[in-house]
């Protein structure tokens, strides 16, 4: 990968290598920009980690605001998924300097593992550019941007009732025109907790969920037409995983082992931007119990080129080949995957008030053409309406798992919609979205024969929703005042179901139909206060709706002080004591505390 | 007397006279019909049908409904009706759950790791149990009074099903994933030695006496990482603790073998049915070859035969996410009935 890196450079220099100032780009100043991937140009986040106000200890605290989803996990330190608008955890990218970082082999992503104290930005779109995100991109996108201008130095500590404890430091440095940033991040989770079972209030097995980070960056401006940019991640968490309340106790190991490699190089001229990046991931996996022993290994390269004009940013072009090697223990043979897409976008101004934006992608996977991806966006004024086609291909499991591997499986075909807008009444702000999504051929995991399970494409699943906030900053002379409610409504169920009629028309499991969230917050000089109220309508656990999991009610009051360089926060999360559940007979912390101490040197 | 009264009156009389009598239910559940429902894999308990045809009655959930809604545990496995006891293999749970025959409130539990079967004579009670290795097992006795395991006797492979005969004590071994088993020991149970291991075909399993007292076992065949390595399932019959006949299954239409699931026997002893290939299959003792007939369509979870009333029952686990279904049939009539049972229902038990 050295030797790879090296030659990397110099064949860029050799070929840019331009001192000249003549071009109308001109970097005056040395910053990591950062700069927004050109998917999300027109496209306005839903929700931002800024938004929150509060500095977040893990991704999941982020999570929960966006009303349109619902975070699912088993236990704290577990798997930690998200359920947009009621689409599979496949069916959300995790993109990471532009590229999806959700496993090829089973198609998740544990936000555990996202150490939120070195990232500068979490964005989440709802719906998001699916045509230029990719395949898979059914059901809005994440996107983990990198700081920006973090100052000198920023150490963020946490410790938690739960005995959780995390360290992060993250510092800047400039050297000439090379910017680098260096961060590490420990974290040590032992999710200590009681729950109740009848009257007895019993202890759940701790997760001892340990998560080491090294991140690094740089930016090297080598002239004003030329930046190189290098992004690195490299991480190793491992953490014991509890089983349910009904179970035995057993031992459940897990390791996750993360190498992330990202090199871009920009070119400028007068009217174009030549961008042309090389990714490289390994990603291993490993599993323990008595009786399993899973280890799967993951490599991932990608390049890709990409133009886009420089003026308006009105047409943008790219092509990338990725090629993806999975050879887990557990399969027969070293398992591949080779894929070009290529594609265009074109933003056309229609007038002075509407804008919209039409993209297409073609993706060529181990030379079969790939079902034409397609969007179209338009905007006015504060208003969107988004159209998009797209597919979704099966994981390496799905495909090639032992005994249960379904290699004729079909991808997932999507088409969706999506319509919003902003706008003021007197002082109240309000938002509003309305959506659907179809799926085809929904992939999904049933008992076969003697037991054994293997995905088939089980169904046709329609979403429909409608998401809705409104919230008012009343500014007094001494304090703020800002209240929030948020609304969503979701009904997705199987409009066809090729093995099970009966299921047609049922809410999926896991999905809540009604979501609210209102927040009420107060910030006075240094400090701020702020009451948050979630609410899940009941969920059902079983396919025909024979049992459900209960509504449930929290409420989080958060404390805040900052002064100078130091801020200071307390969280007390559950503040009701609620005994609540994601997954049945995995109950979740009651009443606990978070203490975080920010301290940031410019 | 109003005209239209009396009318009405009459349809009363009449509609009412036509309900069927019924005794009075006293919530005894020492006799019945019990289906084990495994419950789903860790996020859920296992649960037990009860059925109680005289009374028309059923509880779903028995367990949790006498026992003031404690749950089983994780992945119910079986049962057995013995000294006035149920004993509840907790698969997942690693217990039997011990309550009483009448009343089905919780007497005990027996700390045992992943319990599977059981088997007695009237006089001891085993059960087979798995090693969290999942590749090596026990066959335990239970003693029944202090509710605990009195002796274990370990054994390479996955002890599955039991079958008594005088003192010896027939058990089938189940194969590792990706190793392979073919043998049925055969456990002295005045010393609780294996005495003899007898070969069949890969996997043994299911293991049932026939009229003759020959002894039947059906084998699932060993499952391969890759389907289409799976070796074929097989029925053998034992007589004098020898092989004596062997009918190997061939393939389904995508080339994959068959592979069986459950045996049981008639009332009289000379006619088998088992699940396989989304069919009930029937074969007679005195067949010298397999004939391949099929009495029923449809997957099936578990099965098992009342001799009391000549029906086959079946468990319909359907996605295994949902509510479950016993079918029952009577094989000389055609007739069948339904009753709604848990999630994922396995095993059927009749308390008679």
């Amino acid at each position: 990968m050295t030797r790879l890196f090296i030659r990397y450079v110099l064949l860029i220099i050799f070929l840019y290598e331009d001192t000249s100032l003549a071009g109308q780009h001109v970097l005056d100043s040395v910053v990591i920009k950062g700069e927004k991937i050109y998917a999300f140009d027109l496209v306005q986040a839903s929700y931002e980690k800024k938004d929150s106000g509060k500095i977040l200890v893990n991704t999941p605290d982020f999570l929960q605001n966006i009303i349109g989803g619902q975070v699912q996990m088993s236990s704290p330190g577990g798997l930690h998924t998200f359920l947009h608008r009621g689409m599979g955890t496949r069916h959300l990218p995790i993109l990471w300097n532009g590229i999806n970082i959700q496993s090829v082999v089973n198609g998740t992503f544990d936000y555990n593992l996202i150490p939120i104290s070195l990232v500068g930005d979490i964005s989440f779109y709802s719906f998001g550019s699916p045509t230029l995100t990719g395949n898979n991109s059914l059901a809005g996108v994440m996107n983990i941007e990198e700081h920006k201008n973090i100052g000198k130095l920023q150490v963020t500590t946490s410790v938690s009732t739960l005995q959780n404890y995390m360290l992060g430091v993250l510092t800047e440095m400039k050297t000439g025109r090379i910017v680098h940033q260096i961060g590490v991040s420990f974290s040590l989770d032992k999710n200590r907790f009681s729950y109740r079972d009848g009257d007895e209030l019993k202890k759940r097995t701790t997760t001892d969920f340990h998560n080491r980070n090294i991140i690094y960056r740089n930016q090297i401006v080598i002239n004003p037409k030329n930046t190189l940019e290098m992004d690195f991640w490299w991480q190793d968490a491992s953490r014991n995983i509890p089983v349910s309340i009904t179970s035995a106790p057993v031992d459940q190991k897990q390791n996750d082992r993360n190498l992330r490699l990202h090199l871009n190089h920009k070119y400028y001229t007068s009217n174009y931007k030549f961008s042309s990046s090389l990714h490289y991931m390994k990603e291993g996996l490993d599993f323990f119990t008595p009786s399993i022993d899973s280890r799967s290994e993951v490599e991932i390269y990608q390049v890709g080129l990409e133009v886009t004009e420089q003026k308006n940013s009105d047409h943008h072009l790219f092509l990338k080949y990725r090629n993806d090697i999975a050879y887990p223990n557990f399969y027969t043979s070293t398992k591949t995957r080779h894929t070009i897409n290529f594609g265009a976008s074109k933003k056309i101004l229609i007038s002075d008030k509407v804008i919209s934006q039409i993209s297409l992608r073609q993706d060529l996977v181990d030379k079969a053409w790939m079902p034409t991806a397609a969007s179209i966006l338009v905007n006015y004024k504060k208003a969107s309406l988004n159209i998009a086609r797209n597919y979704n291909l099966p994981g390496f499991n799905d495909l090639y798992w032992p005994s249960g591997g379904n290699t004729n499986l079909k991808t997932e075909r999507i088409v969706q919609a999506e319509l919003g807008s902003k706008f003021d009444i007197q002082k109240f702000h309000f938002g509003s979205k309305v959506y659907f999504i179809i799926i085809n051929d929904w992939i999904q995991w049933v008992p076969g024969n003697n037991g054994i399970f293997s995905p088939i494409n089980q169904k046709k699943v329609r979403s429909t929703g409608l998401e809705m906030d409104i919230w008012r900053m009343i500014d007094f002379k001494s304090f703020k005042l800002k209240s929030s409610v948020s609304y969503g409504f979701n009904s997705t169920t199987a409009l066809e179901h090729y093995t099970v009629a009966d299921q047609v028309g049922k809410q999926l499991i896991y999905v809540p139909k009604h979501k609210i969230n209102t927040v009420i917050s107060l910030h006075k000089k240094e400090f701020d206060v702020s009451v948050t109220y979630r609410f899940t309508s009941k969920r059902y656990d079983t396919s025909d709706h024979s049992e459900s999991l209960p509504a449930n009610h929290l409420v989080d009051i958060h404390l805040g002080y900052q002064y100078s360089a130091l801020t200071l926060q307390l969280n007390v999360q559950n503040i009701l004591n609620e005994d609540y559940a994601i997954v049945r007979f995995f109950p979740l912390p009651r009443r606990h505390l978070n203490l975080t101490i920010r301290y940031t040197l410019i | 007397m109003n005209k239209f009264l009396v009318v009405l009156i009459g349809f009363v009389i009449i509609f009412s006279s036509c309900e069927k009598d019924r005794v009075q239910f006293d919530n005894n559940f020492s006799t019945g019909i019990f289906v084990v429902n495994q419950g789903v894999f860790q996020s859920g308990t296992g649960t037990i049908t009860y059925r109680n045809e005289a009374n028309n009655i059923l509880f779903n959930d028995l367990f949790a409904t006498q026992n003031g809604g404690t749950v089983l545990g994780n992945i119910a496995q079986s049962m057995i009706k013995f000294d006035n006891k149920y004993f509840i293999a907790v698969n997942n749970a690693a217990k039997i759950q011990v309550v009483n025959a009448s009343d089905f409130k919780i007497i005990g539990e027996i700390p045992i790791e992943l319990p599977r079967y059981f088997a007695t004579d009237g006089i001891k009670l085993y059960v087979t149990s798995y090693n969290s290795d999942f590749a090596s097992g026990k066959i335990n006795e239970v003693d029944t009074k202090n509710l605990s395991i009195s002796a274990s006797i370990s054994v390479s492979n996955l002890p599955e099903n039991l079958l008594f005969t005088g003192d010896k004590l027939y058990v089938t071994l189940n194969s590792p994933y990706g190793q392979s088993s073919q043998n049925v020991v055969i456990v002295d149970t005045k010393t609780n030695k294996i005495s003899k291991s007898i070969s069949v075909g890969d996997s043994p399993s299911s293991i049932v006496k026939d009229r003759n007292g020959d002894i039947w076992v059906s084998c699932t065949g060993n499952f391969a990482f890759e389907p289409e390595n799976n070796t074929p399932g097989s029925l053998h019959r034992l007589r004098d603790d020898e092989k004596v006949d062997s009918f190997i299954f061939g393939k389904d239409a995508n080339g994959i073998a068959l592979s069986p699931n459950g045996l049981v026997l008639d009332k009289d002893g000379d006619r088998m049915y088992f699940l396989m290939d989304n069919k009930v299959f029937a074969h007679d003792i005195t067949d010298s070859t397999f004939e391949e007939e099929s009495i029923y369509d449809g997957y099936f979870y578990g099965i098992n035969y009342q001799s009391s009333t000549n029906r086959i029952f079946l468990a319909d686990a359907k996605d295994f996410t949902s509510a479950g279904e016993i079918l029952f049939i009577n094989p000389e009539t055609n007739a069948t009935g339904r009753f709604a049972t848990g999630i994922a229902p396995g095993f059927i038990y009749f308390a008679e």
